[in-house]
């Protein structure tokens, strides 16, 4: 089991490296450099050229990249153009609000999507699995910068019982996870949906049915339970989204997270914090990931083989198999 | 599985409940008036540094205002002079050297005593920092010479009439030595104004505390909190929702709620920003005048105000600031006259010509010149740039851009105009380097008549009127949205007000 | 023998194509959504008939800015004095056109390399195609299309690219794995054993038994494509002005949200009708595609 997680952590080198090299090259080679948004309206020939030697921009971006990875190599994310400060106290800093926008997204799209998906699976095909279905696209077809400014007209202006924006204390994560929840909501709904179907038929439902539990208890303890795995992986997939930042969202409610952070700097050329930002991104996202496969196996413990040395060659040997 | 999940999400949320706290009101009493002890102020451009040093512009300006000092400092209000950290001044006779003699009774924020060596110390700080700040001091000042502990002596490159408004921008602030060389990221912090900063959150908000070893009055406000919101349609709602007390520029469409609401008031000042049309003179279409006079005429200077900042904003005839030092406007203005545009433009050998813009009312004033140019043969692309794209394109080294729809704020002393006129500077959007320009503006600079150096700047306006390198099109009109009980803000045209007296009543 | 197989194998993928029509067209949300979808395409195309861009599209009338709906104008008009409804109507053809170029461009590559992923499975190209997918997806897709748009510009052909590109991986994973299924069956063996080309067989005899996951996520993917697109231009990044795509016309009718709903109320509408279509369809067509959910 560990050597599994050890070889996924591995993996996930290249994948920083692929990631930092692109970033790093297309932020650089953007046009609008940062020398032009630090010196000043009138600056003269020779500071300019400082600057540019201070920041070795008169040298080649292979130069001022391996430059950076060399510090990236020693833990150093980089230090920002702009703010001067460690690339790794800014991003920290944004993570933990970027963090419970997530959860909290997340929390609004399992409890809304989660009970939509049972009642669409259980009357599936009905008029009611039909409008469950619509009610769940509606989140996401909504652009999320509209919905939040109404929300914010709604609940904030009109009714007042939320903050209109800001990092502010609990009441100020709801209507920014409502905003990003509600998108998520299709895909949940629709993922807890088929895998109740494919659940429902089971023959063991059967079986419990004959055994005479109750229609109810079938549904939420029995089905709900085994249906449970594809739903954790697109809650995964949703928690890797949001720990990315959620920028149309961040905007609006004026949240100082993370997808916030990057984008100002990339308007900004600040090459450090975007690229720096995004592998910080790229290591919490892998490991989520892995968090996830690895829950699968205490959900269902039949996958837990698959993570064993032998259940890795197993797989290996169908695949070579199959080519 | 599902419980243990529950219970989990559960902590996240009650752990998060009391990480971020809930903020109680609290109320400073004197005599018969409350007022509030935490102040707010919302903005929608982002604070990201509180080096006074490194950087200037509008929104960074009025936190140094509040949290540092400068030598002198300029009342736009009666237009002069006044002292702030030096009690008094004086020139040599060739205007080279200016004699200040400092305050004695003020320490820095960290309790360290304020003497010239710290005016010194800033002043080679700024030089040696390479920030948009320093080009102010580099190529101007020569150096300091510290005369004892509370006079100072700053010698210049060349005579510079305008000098003093430099020494009163909060770049020119004075810091402290001890504390930068003992943290090099918080120590430029450390100022000698009113306000302490505590809490610095890019991209989030400024938290400061009131300096109670303060020199000079003092406020019962307790906290001023600077705080970014960049939509402007939520920074006016948590300003009705009384989470903020002060929102500045609500959108334009929306002041009349502010109206409406009798707990709000709405300030609205004369703004010295000027929004124009340049076009890049030194190659391509914007080279040729008479291009440049067809579209001087064919636009509809009303509907551009209308459309691009509906209706709030007054025509501009000259591009410079109403405010500015030597502002003239006798030519009049550029008439719309389709016909007369229409000859030019058959002069000319261009049909079409690219407007590179960046947001919203520049934006939209793209697409009404593009419609009214329209009327005359004339092709306008709209090319949307963002402001770092837009910014190095247009560049003096680099003027790539056609031409472009610009936005200066004047600041009120002459020499100002070299930003928009002077040869290398980055603000200068229609790559002039004319010679007869370049001489005025040099004049200008070191002239002491005031009739000869408003004769000079009238020059150069005259002449962009005659070759229409930039087209005026309009006065932004400044607004501003307050809780009812604000006060002591001091409103500036420039936008960078002053907040370090503000109280607000409840 | 061979040949025959092939000859019965495309005999009962036409029975097929016919099955899971039929089961489509038991879907009446699917079914409404098509419908939508052939209107929205018509009008597009014949947006210039409907409407004349220069006078009511472009053309603008300042005096009559932000007049709410009536006679004249049936959904008002803007900040800049033109109908919404032409604007409207015209601007189907940039959003529906960003969202399918931008997936046309992600589906040619990402089922190209999805192809020789799932084909040369186990091998060097597998790895090599999969690794760089990996550092693709790696960056959430709304940060990677601003990156990119940042980088070439912001006109209508970059943000089709950027929106493209950030979805290729998916194309990739879904192209694979539906040819790691297909690959291993016989008569893909029968086809190598009569000695046709490889490339021939992925591209005739492979990929087009693998196309029911990939139109699936074909018209998912055009959805979330135009709500990215309108996502950009609400960051300024989106499609240039005068053009009515109606994220910009969303994007910009935000200041007039208080006062003058109807601004934002119709390009928000015609969005969500469209995404809301577009993935109607896409979620009959998976379950009209999906065996298992057959009843």
């Amino acid at each position: 089991m560990h050597r599994y997680v050890i070889k996924r952590i591995l993996l996930l080198i290249p994948v920083i490296i692929g990631v930092s090299f692109m970033i790093y090259f297309i932020m650089d080679l953007a046009p609008g450099d940062i020398i032009t948004q630090l010196v000043g309206e009138d600056a003269t020939e020779e500071q300019i050229k400082a600057l540019e030697h201070e920041y070795g921009y008169d040298r080649s971006v292979f130069y001022r990249y391996g430059k950076y990875m060399l510090g990236l190599l020693h833990g150093d994310l980089g230090t920002s153009y702009i703010t001067k400060k460690p690339v790794w106290d800014m991003y920290i800093s944004r993570l933990p609000k970027t963090f419970w926008l997530a959860v909290g997204a997340s929390v609004v799209a399992i409890g809304l999507s989660i009970p939509l998906g049972i009642v669409s699976a259980v009357k599936s095909g009905s008029l009611v699995d039909n409008s469950c279905m619509v009610l769940a696209l509606l989140g996401l077809s909504m652009p999320n910068f509209w919905l939040g400014l109404l929300l914010i007209i709604e609940f904030s202006l009109n009714l007042g019982w939320f903050p209109s924006g800001g990092f502010r204390g609990f009441s100020s994560v709801i209507l920014p996870a409502i905003t990003i929840g509600t998108g998520h909501m299709a895909v949940m709904t629709r993922t807890t949906r088929s895998s109740m179907i494919d659940v429902i038929r089971q023959d063991y439902l059967r079986t419990a049915r004959a055994k005479g539990v109750s229609e109810n208890k079938v549904i939420t303890k029995h089905a709900f339970r085994n249906a449970f795995i594809p739903i954790l992986t697109i809650i995964g997939g949703q928690l890797c989204a949001g720990i990315g930042g959620a920028v149309i969202t961040e905007t609006v409610f004026s949240w100082p997270g993370v997808g916030r952070l990057i984008i100002d700097y990339v308007h900004q050329r600040d090459v450090p914090v975007v690229t720096g930002a995004i592998i910080m991104t790229t290591i919490i996202t892998g490991v989520i990931h892995l968090a996830v496969d690895l829950l699968y196996a205490v959900v269902d413990p039949r996958i837990k083989g698959k993570y064993s040395r032998k259940g890795v060659k197993r797989v290996k040997k169908v695949r070579k198999e199959a080519a | 599985m599902k419980k243990l999940l529950v219970s989990l999400i559960c902590v996240f949320l009650i752990c998060g409940f009391v990480f971020a706290g809930g903020s109680g009101e609290q109320k400073t009493t004197t005599g018969e008036v409350k007022y509030k002890e935490a102040v707010v102020c919302a903005d929608g451009s982002q604070i990201t540094t509180g080096d006074p040093q490194s950087i200037n512009n509008i929104q960074h300006n009025r936190l140094f205002k509040c949290s540092h000092n400068t030598l002198v400092s300029y009342n736009s209000a009666e237009a002069k002079y006044e002292p702030e950290l030096a009690t008094s001044w004086e020139w040599n006779a060739d205007l080279t050297e200016l004699t200040l003699k400092l305050r004695n009774d003020v320490t820095f924020q960290n309790g360290e005593k304020f003497t010239a060596n710290d005016v010194k110390y800033s002043y080679e700080r700024i030089m040696s920092l390479n920030s948009t700040a320093s080009s102010k001091f580099v190529g101007v000042l020569d150096h300091t010479e510290v005369i004892d502990d509370y006079t100072v002596k700053l010698v210049l490159v060349k005579p510079n009439v305008d000098w003093l408004d430099t020494l009163a921008l909060p770049l020119a602030s004075i810091v402290n030595q001890k504390a930068i060389e003992a943290d090099p990221l918080k120590g430029p912090w450390v100022g000698t104004g009113m306000w302490t900063i505590t809490a610095l959150e890019e991209g989030d908000y400024v938290h400061m505390v009131k300096n109670d070893n303060y020199w000079g009055e003092k406020t019962p406000t307790r906290e001023l909190t600077l705080r970014y919101m960049g939509e402007a349609s939520a920074r006016l709602i948590a300003l009705q929702n009384g989470e903020v007390d002060v929102c500045i520029s609500p959108a334009n469409t929306e002041k009349g709620y502010v109206e409406e609401d009798p707990n709000l008031k709405l300030i609205e000042i004369p703004s010295s920003t000027c929004c124009y049309f340049a076009f890049n003179t030194s190659k391509g279409p914007g080279s040729d005048e008479n291009l440049r006079l067809a579209l001087a005429h064919c636009i509809n200077y009303e509907d551009v105000i209308l459309g691009a900042s509906s209706g709030e904003g007054t025509r501009a005839i000259s591009n410079w600031g109403p405010a500015t030092y030597g502002y003239y406007d006798g030519f009049g203005d550029y008439k719309y006259d389709l016909d007369l545009a229409k000859q030019y433009l058959e002069k000319s050998a261009y049909k079409t010509i690219t407007i590179s813009v960046k947001d919203n009312a520049r934006l939209r004033a793209a697409q009404i010149i593009q419609a009214n140019a329209k009327e005359i043969g004339l092709t306008v692309v709209i090319e949307e740039l963002e402001a770092a794209a837009l910014t190095a394109k247009s560049a003096f080294k680099t003027a790539e851009h056609e031409s472009m729809i610009y936005t200066m704020g004047w600041n009120s002393y002459g020499d100002d105009a070299s930003r928009a006129y002077g040869k290398n500077s980055n603000t200068n959007k229609a790559t002039l380097s004319n010679d007869r320009v370049m001489e005025l503006l040099e004049l200008g600079r070191q002239c002491t008549d005031d009739a000869k150096r408003k004769e000079y700047y009238k020059e150069i306006q005259v002449l962009n009127h005659e070759h229409a390198w930039y087209i005026p099109l309009y006065y932004t009109e400044l607004s501003i949205a307050i809780n009812k009980g604000v006060s002591g803000i001091i409103w500036e045209g420039h936008q960078a007000h002053d907040y370090s007296n503000i109280v607000v009543t409840v | 023998m061979a040949r025959q197989k092939l000859v019965s194998r495309q005999y009962m993928k036409r029975s097929r194509s016919g099955e899971v029509w039929h089961r489509l067209k038991k879907n009446k949300g699917a079914m409404a959504g098509l419908v939508i979808i052939a209107l929205l395409a018509l009008v597009a195309i014949f947006a210039d008939v409907l409407v004349d861009y220069d006078t009511q599209v472009i053309g603008m009338t300042l005096k009559d800015r932000l007049q709410a709906p009536s006679k004249q104008h049936i959904m008002g008009t803007d900040d800049l004095g033109r109908d919404i409804f032409a604007r409207l109507l015209y601007g189907s053809r940039f959003s529906l056109s960003v969202g399918v170029v931008a997936v046309a461009i992600a589906v040619v590559v990402g089922v190209i390399l999805g192809a020789f992923a799932g084909y040369y499975t186990g091998g060097i190209v597998e790895d090599i195609i999969m690794r760089f997918t990996d550092i693709f997806a790696a960056v959430p897709n709304m940060l990677m299309a601003i990156v990119i748009v940042a980088a070439l510009g912001a006109n209508t052909l970059n943000l089709m690219i950027s929106v493209g590109v950030t979805s290729i991986p998916q194309f990739v994973r879904t192209t694979r794995a539906a040819v790691l299924t297909v690959t291993g069956q016989e008569y893909i063996e029968s086809a190598r054993a009569i000695g046709e080309s490889e490339t021939k067989i992925i591209f005739k005899h492979i990929l087009p038994n693998c196309l029911s996951p990939i139109i699936v996520r074909v018209t998912l993917r055009v959805s979330s494509a135009i709500i990215s697109a309108s996502s950009l231009s609400f960051l300024g990044l989106g499609v240039p002005a005068p053009a009515p795509e109606w994220g910009s016309m969303l994007s910009t009718g935000r200041a007039y949200l208080r006062g003058y709903s109807y601004m934002t109320l119709f390009p928000g509408l015609a969005i969500m009708i469209t995404v809301l279509a577009f993935n109607m369809v896409g979620d009959g067509l998976r379950d009209a595609l999906d065996p298992k959910l057959k009843k």
